[in-house]
């Protein structure tokens, strides 16, 4: 048996390595060279639907502790160039990590309270020592800081998600304290407000709890949602008009009423929370079949990269432009002013092409704005609505503009200034408020909603 | 800046490198100088100083001891030295355990300081430790150049993660260090290999043992006993994993230059007892705590008691040195205990096969001992293990996290193997059997590289990703 090389041998070797090392050292050179292209940094990630991270702002008391420096580690590598494209091939390598599943659980390791213990002698919990649904991102009694409160919210639509047969199922964890915030927050707006504006709750259940059968969805060991949302109802004062929205939407659960690849419920889900709405205020509501429709495919939304590593069927995105015009105003300072000149026009429901298929969702009110404006030409009639919510209310404001003189929405995360004053201020007549039962029950958008009722 | 970033790959790396080709073979020890101190202060400028003042330090006791004959003052020198940097890093590392320790005893003080620790400080500490002790014994000379001894303690490679590497391994190849084209081959597929056990294994298996053996209290009790398991096993391959692969990158970018470092580890959860685990887990700590502290106090020649001193002596600091916090020192008593047992009651009892099942879960308790700097957390962790929490024994999320990641888990466990070594050897000989055994080592060779180099690119962009930066819908 030969125990060497043959001299030939070592001579091809030594090629095949001095070719490995120039190969290697080309491709820093190029990793160099591309990551030296300023103009080619992205500022935002269409795969990850965020902004990237900035360059950071020099200061000495950053550059002495080394944070400005750890700063610009995390821009070089968060805006370099490409980098969706190799997000994009990573996430695909992902998916070999393991046994792709029928079923996968992320999160689930909570313990939600027991729904209205609080309103026994003591607030339990279900286990002695279990995790809150919101202790491990802190209780928050105060509004938290913005990108903090996004990354709460995430967390909260990640604390216990199913992922079955291509789709994405987010749990409900029941948060006392939370749901004391928003309900006596809600309820004290609709005293301010009374004999003014009429204040409504829709709270929508998450799809867990409406698309999967009672035997699946317990595996997420989550609070019942329709308990949960009768709860939140139970607290509020008689001022307040709570919009059913479980038993139609289970009535209805065959039906496309959340997307598969996305933590929103569709149009349609949001039509039968309309009609819902449209009985409890005695108001006749469109009929969808007379809208113009669009229906696009495919549409892959936020669950696929929040688990980039599932693989998800894309659904159809479908969408109905309301009657009496589908423009409106998107204010981009100044919020709160109807007057202001601060904005550009854009439209209620967005019909045209440009818009990837990972983001189709913003075609509804463009997306979460701080403030935009609806002016219904069909109706004269001086009738107002403020909705106010996070991105449940997107696809929910569409249908409403039917009904109303004007629309205002303002996403309660990013808009300044307080919406009781805004209604007392402009006359409004019904102030909806349009919530996910999980968010609405995490403590910091509890918290952020408490500030700006006031 | 950590290796495992493309700020480090595609700027640091790449420019520093570019440049120290290019120079004269002179100012090549400039150009790693200035490098190693840019990546030093890029963790924090402030904290170069010390870096700057240790070393100085040292290179001036070391000059003093080898200048005196009379052993008192050699002694003195010693002492001054091993009093200033133990006093420095005692002061910087451990003033916050000592005083929360005084506290819960006195009340007093109140306020516990806040002390950032620098960057590096227990390696190079150590390390310039080592170079005076060593000229004090006369084992090497002292370097007569502050820049070189500078160059020695805050080197890139190692300075900020180990090894921990003597003078007497480097002092020839600071000044005189040729660089083979073999070197650069090898050093390249090191680095490559470090570089792709830290973005693609240790990361990877990370989001396993958070997801599992969180250190959230809360998180951890509704942890079922399957899943803490799992957490557990997989905290274990991925300290190894993670380590390791700083030691495999600076081991090989030292290659790239001509520095040829000891190896740090050498597959220790193939150890069969616990003693022969310590042999091969992080061997330059081993080394240093056994020729500076166990052997000066004795070793094992000496009687039962003080061989025990000895040993609760070196395990003590041992588990000091990991981090300050008593939860350190405990991991350390633990392997104390064993390596005790293994000693005076098992010996070698323990048939082949099952050594090395008792070893591994020797090794497996210890990281969860390792995870846990809070007592409380910890004992929620251990009562996890025998399905005591909340969580019971077992749940779907547990084992949907086990089955979406079980290929990584596998790879991990090949990788803390010497399987890959094995593989590597049987290559070889195919290679100079046949002509496609010799047709598959030549690809073999080329594509290693650059594959866990495009890989770990990859992986790392992919991390980049921070979910709680921003979320716009």
């Amino acid at each position: 048996m030969k125990n060497r090389f043959s001299k030939q041998q070592r001579k091809i070797l030594r090629t095949v390595r001095l070719l490995t090392v120039v190969l290697f050292c080309a491709c820093m050179a190029i990793g160099t060279v591309n990551g030296l292209l300023l103009n080619l940094r992205p500022k935002t990630s269409e795969i990850e639907k965020r902004e990237l991270t900035a360059f950071p702002a020099f200061t000495l008391s950053s550059f002495l502790d080394g944070s400005w420096f750890s700063q610009i580690s995390t821009w070089y590598s968060d805006s370099y160039p490409g980098r969706d494209t190799l997000v994009a091939m990573n996430n695909d390598l992902q998916k070999l990590k393991g046994i792709g599943q029928d079923e996968v659980i992320i999160g689930g390791n909570v313990t939600a309270d027991v729904i209205g213990a609080a309103d026994s002698l003591t607030s339990e919990k279900t286990q002695d020592s279990g995790q809150s649904a919101d202790s491990q991102f802190g209780k928050r009694t105060e509004a938290p800081e913005l990108n903090q409160l996004a990354a709460d919210m995430q967390d909260s639509i990640l604390e216990g998600l199913l992922i079955k047969d291509g789709a994405a199922y987010g749990g409900f964890y029941f948060v006392q304290e939370a749901c004391d915030t928003y309900t006596s927050a809600v309820n004290r707006a609709a005293e301010e407000l009374d004999g003014t504006t009429t204040v409504y709750s829709v709270l929508a259940p998450v799809n867990a709890s409406i698309m999967l059968d009672d035997e699946t969805y317990k595996k997420l060991s989550g609070s019942d949602a329709k308990q949960g949302i009768e709860y939140f109802y139970s607290k509020y004062n008689d001022l307040v008009k709570p919009v059913g929205t479980y038993d139609i939407l289970k009535e209805h659960s065959s039906e496309p009423l959340y997307y598969r690849t996305d933590h929103h419920w569709t149009a349609l889900g949001a039509y039968y929370a309309y009609l819902n709405f449209c009985q409890v205020k005695g108001i006749k509501p469109v009929n969808k079949d007379e809208l113009e429709k669009i229906d696009l495919y495919p549409f892959t939304g936020s669950y696929t990269t929040m688990v980039p590593t599932a693989t998800f069927n894309p659904d159809h995105f479908e969408a109905w432009v309301p009657k009496g015009g589908n423009h409106m105003k998107v204010f981009t300072g100044d919020y709160g002013n109807p007057n202001s000149d601060q904005y550009y026009d854009a439209h209620v429901v967005e019909t045209s092409d440009g818009i990837d298929q990972n983001n189709h969702y913003m075609r509804f009110i463009a997306g979460d704005q701080p403030f935009i404006e609806i002016d219904n030409e069909d109706i004269n009639d001086g009738s107002s609505a403020l909705v106010i919510s996070e991105s449940y209310g997107c696809a929910f404001v569409p249908w409403i503009v039917n009904n109303y003189d004007k629309v205002y929405a303002m996403d309660q995360r990013y808009s300044d200034g307080n919406f009781v004053t805004f209604c007392k201020e402009n006359n409004i007549d019904d102030l909806i408020i349009v919530n996910n039962i999980q968010l609405a029950n995490s403590t910091s958008l509890a918290a952020t909603i408490d500030e700006k009722l006031h | 800046m950590v290796f495992s970033s493309l700020l480090f790959l595609f700027v640091f790396l790449s420019i520093s490198m570019g440049i120290y080709l290019l120079v004269p073979k002179k100012h090549r020890n400039t150009v790693l100088l200035v490098s190693s101190l840019i990546f030093y202060a890029w963790g924090g400028p402030r904290y170069l100083l010390l870096l700057l003042g240790e070393t100085a330090i040292s290179w001036f006791c070391a000059l003093a001891i080898q200048a005196r004959k009379k052993q008192p003052a050699r002694r003195t020198w010693l002492v001054i030295e091993c009093v200033s940097l133990l006093g420095l890093l005692a002061f910087f590392k451990y003033t916050p355990l000592i005083s929360s320790t005084i506290e819960s005893i006195t009340g007093v003080p109140t306020e516990i300081p806040q002390i950032v620790l620098p960057i590096g400080i227990s390696f190079y500490t150590f390390q310039l430790l080592s170079y005076v002790i060593d000229v004090y014994r006369k084992e090497v000379k002292a370097q007569p150049s502050y820049w070189k001894l500078l160059l020695y303690s805050s080197l890139f490679h190692q300075c900020i993660a180990g090894p921990i590497v003597r003078y007497k391994t480097v002092a020839d190849e600071i000044d005189n260090r040729s660089v083979t084209f073999n070197d650069v081959y090898a050093g390249i597929r090191r680095f490559s290999v470090g570089l792709a056990k830290k973005a693609i294994l240790a990361n990877g298996i990370a989001q396993v043992s958070d997801a599992l053996l969180s250190t959230n209290a809360a998180t951890l009790e509704a942890t079922p006993a399957f899943g803490v398991w799992v957490g557990s096993i997989a905290f274990m391959l991925q300290l190894y994993l993670d380590f390791s692969a700083y030691s495999d990158m600076a081991i090989g970018m030292g290659r790239m230059v001509g520095f040829h470092y000891l190896e740090n580890f050498n597959y220790p959860y193939m150890a069969v007892t616990v003693q022969d685990f310590w042999r091969r887990w992080h061997i330059s700590l081993s080394s240093f705590f056994r020729d500076y502290v166990y052997i000066p106090l004795g070793g094992n020649r000496v009687g039962t008691l003080v061989y025990v001193r000895n040993m609760i002596t070196v395990w003590f600091l041992t588990g000091l040195w990991h981090g300050a916090s008593w939860s350190y020192v405990l991991w350390g008593l633990y392997y104390l205990c064993f390596l005790l047992l293994e000693k005076f009651v098992i010996k070698q009892r323990i048939p082949n096969g099952w050594n090395r099942v008792y070893t591994l879960s020797v090794v497996l308790l210890a990281t969860v001992i390792f995870r846990f700097e809070d007592f409380d957390t910890l004992l929620i962790a251990l009562r996890g293990l025998i399905g005591l929490n909340a969580g019971g024994f077992f749940s779907w999320s547990a084992w949907s996290t086990l089955l979406s990641n079980i290929f990584l888990i596998a790879a991990c466990i090949v990788a803390c193997t010497s399987l890959s070594v094995w593989v590597e050897r049987l290559c070889a000989v195919w290679a100079k059997k046949s002509t496609i055994g010799f047709v598959f080592y030549s690809f073999e060779q080329a594509a290693i590289p650059l594959v866990l180099l495009g890989l770990s690119v990859l992986a790392l962009i992919g991390n980049a990703y921070n979910p709680f930066l921003y979320f716009q819908f």
